[in-house]
């Protein structure tokens, strides 16, 4: 299913027409169930039920598992491109979208708005938390580049407002000093996610990154990972176990655009 | 199947009964089930195996809590179709949807029926059975659903026995022309289903025996209903509060 990148021309949409997804497992299920909730179900259907809603790229991963990862750190995360944020509300009117919305509950705890996705603003020198901000104001095709991403606890050292003033600061010099195709971030209390979008060059030795400067103001527990760009080959009406899910799972899943087919 | 028509034996049936979560208020249960759940049942499962689809909202006024808030015949292509099914996404997708909406805890019952010839004296509480062991095409031809609480006269033993005897007398004798029939009662409640081939306005009297035995809070010929929507059609759903009781209509795929 891991394939390399498509060689469809580059389809761009705005920084601001992502969702950022941050999840926490139920507590009620158990870990193994959680990962084949993902595989089985969850990643495929946001893919097969929204192609034809617009959505337009998605990286899913999922620290959940990994080994010192804090319960406060998201179990699972996602950044999920639309056209527009137009699309993504329009999506709502039909039924598919409304269908797929509706498996989280069985999966996230939603209460509270614990596991939430949002919109992202324009990175302004500061962070507020569950506001994602992007970096750089220009568009991209998330899907066909190379998706570094990086999830990261709050330092046990550091109170909410100095741990938010930490990653401000990097994430500045990040918008300053590193060339990136996008950046995209969000602090919750405890914790940060950031995803960047290099060179559409992928595995290009010595690529810029702004992962270093993040670990080295987020210095207790962090892990970044590498989107495997991953194709479905099924049909939603097809045999198919699923796809296998572990902890520090990544992947951008390759499909065919709804414009495109 | 049988013979290249959609005609499949009783045992291919899910007889379900429904009580909502305490959680939801009767408005958005059926905003619920008429928004997403029932569309997305004949959206995604005909094409491995769903083959008849009949889903009812129980009025709400002067219903006994402990009847259910909604039942649904859903017919199988086999026996197996419906657990093969689940190597699907589409099906897998479909069965994560229960979670939130209904009391899965009073909903969890039995929903595979049995021969009516497995009982004696009494029904089981909970269990559905098949009156007639005929392939019948459910989607097609005139069917006839009740819902009715237990009559208070009748101590909830006394309810299963006396159903159990209109069940076996229907068994030995059905009605020229019904060629299903499928019940269940709980101690509080029953809900039965009859099925012709034909138009048939009287079809309501063939189970007026069970109807005897209850307060019933339904009694309605299913209105055959074609979906003007795909998946991805804008489209709000179906309005379950208006139009409750429904044989949805749609094409049918092959089983696996």
């Amino acid at each position: 299913m891991t394939e390399p990148l498509s060689d469809l021309a580059p389809d761009l949409v705005p920084p601001s027409a992502v969702r950022v997804w941050r999840g926490f497992r139920l507590p009620n299920l158990e870990i193994a169930q959680f990962y084949e909730k993902l595989g089985t179900v969850f990643v495929p259907a946001t893919v097969l039920m929204q192609i034809d809603a617009g959505l337009h790229s998605y990286a899913p991963t999922v620290p959940a598992g990994l080994p010192g990862k804090p319960d406060t750190v998201p179990d699972e995360t996602a950044i999920l491109f639309w056209d527009s944020q137009a699309t993504y509300w329009n999506g709502f009117t039909r039924l598919a979208v409304r269908t797929y919305t509706l498996t989280h509950n069985g999966v996230y705890v939603t209460q509270n708005n614990q596991s939430r996705a949002d919109f992202p603003v324009a990175f302004a020198g500061a962070l507020t938390t569950d506001q994602p901000v992007y970096l750089f104001d220009k568009p991209a095709d998330w899907m066909h580049g190379a998706v570094t991403h990086l999830v990261a606890a709050r330092p046990a050292r550091l109170e909410v407002a100095s741990f938010l003033g930490a990653a401000a600061r990097a994430l500045a010099t990040i918008k300053e000093t590193v060339p990136l195709g996008g950046a995209i971030a969000c602090a919750g209390t405890d914790y940060l996610v950031y995803w960047e979008l290099g060179p559409l060059a992928p595995g290009a030795k010595q690529a810029p990154s702004g992962v270093p400067l993040l670990q080295a103001a987020l210095t207790d527990w962090s892990q970044s990972f590498v989107a495997a760009p991953t194709f479905l080959p099924i049909g939603l009406w097809d045999e198919w176990s699923g796809m296998d899910v572990r902890a520090g799972s990544s992947f951008n899943m390759q499909f065919q655009r709804r414009g495109a087919r | 199947m049988t013979g290249g028509s959609y005609a499949v034996l009783p045992g291919s049936v899910y007889v379900w009964r429904g009580f909502k979560s305490p959680a939801k208020t009767y408005e958005q249960f059926a905003e619920f089930l008429g928004s997403v759940f029932v569309p997305a049942c004949v959206l995604l499962q005909p094409p491995v195996g769903l083959s008849a689809y009949l889903p009812t909202m129980v009025p709400e006024d002067g219903k006994p809590a402990a009847v259910p808030d909604q039942t649904a015949l859903m017919f199988w292509a086999t026996a197996e179709a419906h657990d093969l099914a689940n190597r699907a996404i589409a099906v897998r997708i479909y069965q994560n949807l229960h979670g939130d909406a209904y009391d899965m805890i009073k909903s969890h019952t039995p929903e595979v029926p049995v021969p009516i010839a497995t009982a004696s004296d009494a029904l089981v509480a909970e269990q559905p059975y098949f009156l007639i062991d005929r392939s019948a095409d459910w989607m097609l031809g005139d069917v006839h659903h009740l819902v009715g609480a237990r009559c208070a006269d009748l101590t909830p033993a006394e309810f299963l026995a006396r159903a159990y005897a209109w069940a076996a007398a229907f068994h030995a004798r059905p009605p020229d022309d019904v060629d299903g029939a499928l019940v269940c009662c709980g101690t509080d409640y029953a809900v039965a289903w009859v099925h012709t081939v034909r138009r048939w306005p009287e079809l309501a009297g063939a189970l007026d025996g069970l109807a005897s035995l209850t307060q019933p809070v339904l009694s309605a010929a299913p209105r055959a209903v074609g979906l003007l929507a795909d998946l991805w059609t804008a489209w709000p759903g179906l309005d379950l509060t208006r139009d409750a009781c429904l044989n949805l209509q749609f094409e049918r795929g092959s089983a696996r």
